[in-house]
C-alpha cells in the first residue's frame, strides 16, 4: 500500500528516501546513481525503493469527501 | 585495537588479542541486548484512513527514534512499578491529522512528542496518506526495548565480524539504525556483556 519504513532485510531506514528517489528518477536521473547518493549501498535496501509502488495513490481518489450536511 | 572508521552512523573496529567467540558475543549484544526506543503501544482514537489500525500501529513501531539511555529506563527495570509506565520509562507521542481538500501525506514530523529530545530520526518518513475528509487521531507510547524482543528495538542494522589480514585479528563493523550513535552501541554492548558475565561469576560463587 505504502513504502515500508525500514528495509525488510537489514532494518535500515528507507521510508524517508522514497519521495526524493521517485522525484529524481521521474526527472530523468539514473536510478542507480540516485540510490548511491541517497546512501543505500546494500542491494537489500536498494530493491526496496526500486520495486515499490504506492498503491494507496490509486485507491485514494475513490475516497472523496462525503458531502457535508 | 584500532578504530578503522567512526562516522557516527557506523563504526569499524579492528580487534586483536581476544577470542573469536568473545568478539562475536559483543556483536550479538549489539543486535539483541542494547536497548533502544520504539513506539510500542498505540491508542487509536480515530482512524478513517484506508490503512487498518494495526498496519498504522506497525508502521509507527518501525519509526527509528532518537534514544537517550541515560534518562530512560527499561520498563521492567524501572522503579515506578506501574504497568502503564512513568515519565522515566515511556514517552508519549500524539498524532492528530485531518485530510484537507487534497491528498496529504502524514509524516513522522507530525508526531508531537512530550520530550523534545526523544523524536523520530527523520521528519520526512511517510506514515499514512489521507484523502479529503479522512482523519487520524492517536496516542502512541514509545519505550525502551531490546532487539531480542522485536527487531524494531534493534539499535543497529548490520553488525558483522570478519577476519582481518592476520590470524587472530577481527574486524567488527556496526551500522546504527539511527537511534544511537554506532560507537555508543558498541560501548553499551561491552558494558552489558560484562554485567552478564559478572552475574554468572556471582551465581557460580566466585568473588564479587
Amino acid at each position: 500500500m505504502m513504502i515500508p519504513i525500514r528495509c525488510f532485510t537489514c532494518g535500515n531506514l528507507i521510508g524517508d528516501k522514497f519521495v526524493p528517489f521517485q522525484g529524481r528518477v521521474k526527472g530523468g536521473e539514473e536510478p542507480g546513481k540516485v540510490l548511491d547518493e541517497l546512501g543505500l549501498k546494500r542491494y537489500c535496501c536498494r530493491r526496496m525503493l526500486i520495486s515499490s509502488i504506492d498503491v494507496i495513490d490509486q485507491v485514494l481518489p475513490f475516497y472523496s469527501r462525503k458531502p457535508e450536511l | 585495537m584500532k578504530v578503522l572508521e567512526d562516522s557516527g552512523s557506523s563504526v569499524a573496529l579492528q580487534l586483536e588479542g581476544i577470542d573469536r567467540s568473545y568478539a562475536n558475543a559483543i556483536r550479538r549484544f549489539c543486535i539483541a541486548e542494547v536497548p533502544s526506543m520504539a513506539i510500542d503501544d498505540v491508542v487509536i482514537l480515530e482512524n478513517s484512513s484506508v490503512l487498518y489500525d494495526e498496519i498504522l500501529a506497525h508502521r509507527l513501531g518501525m519509526v527509528p527514534i532518537r534514544t537517550d539511555l541515560e534518562r530512560y529506563n527499561l520498563p521492567e527495570e524501572c522503579d515506578c512499578g506501574n504497568p502503564l509506565g512513568c515519565h522515566k520509562c515511556r514517552v508519549l507521542f500524539v498524532l492528530d491529522a485531518k485530510g484537507k481538500d487534497k491528498v496529504m501525506t502524514v509524516t513522522s514530523g507530525d508526531l508531537v512528542s512530550e520530550d523534545r529530545d526523544v523524536r523520530p530520526v527523520s521528519e520526512s518518513i511517510p506514515l499514512i496518506k489521507l484523502a479529503a475528509g479522512q482523519s487520524v487521531k492517536l496516542e502512541a507510547y514509545a519505550r525502551l526495548g531490546r532487539g531480542k524482543e522485536h527487531a524494531k528495538w534493534q539499535p543497529c542494522t548490520v553488525a558483522t565480524l570478519t577476519d582481518g589480514k592476520k590470524e587472530g585479528v577481527f574486524i567488527l563493523t556496526v551500522e546504527s539504525a539511527g537511534g544511537l550513535p554506532a560507537k555508543q552501541v558498541v560501548l553499551k554492548a561491552i558494558e552489558l556483556l560484562e554485567k552478564k558475565l559478572k552475574e554468572i561469576q556471582v551465581a557460580v560463587g566466585g568473588p564479587d
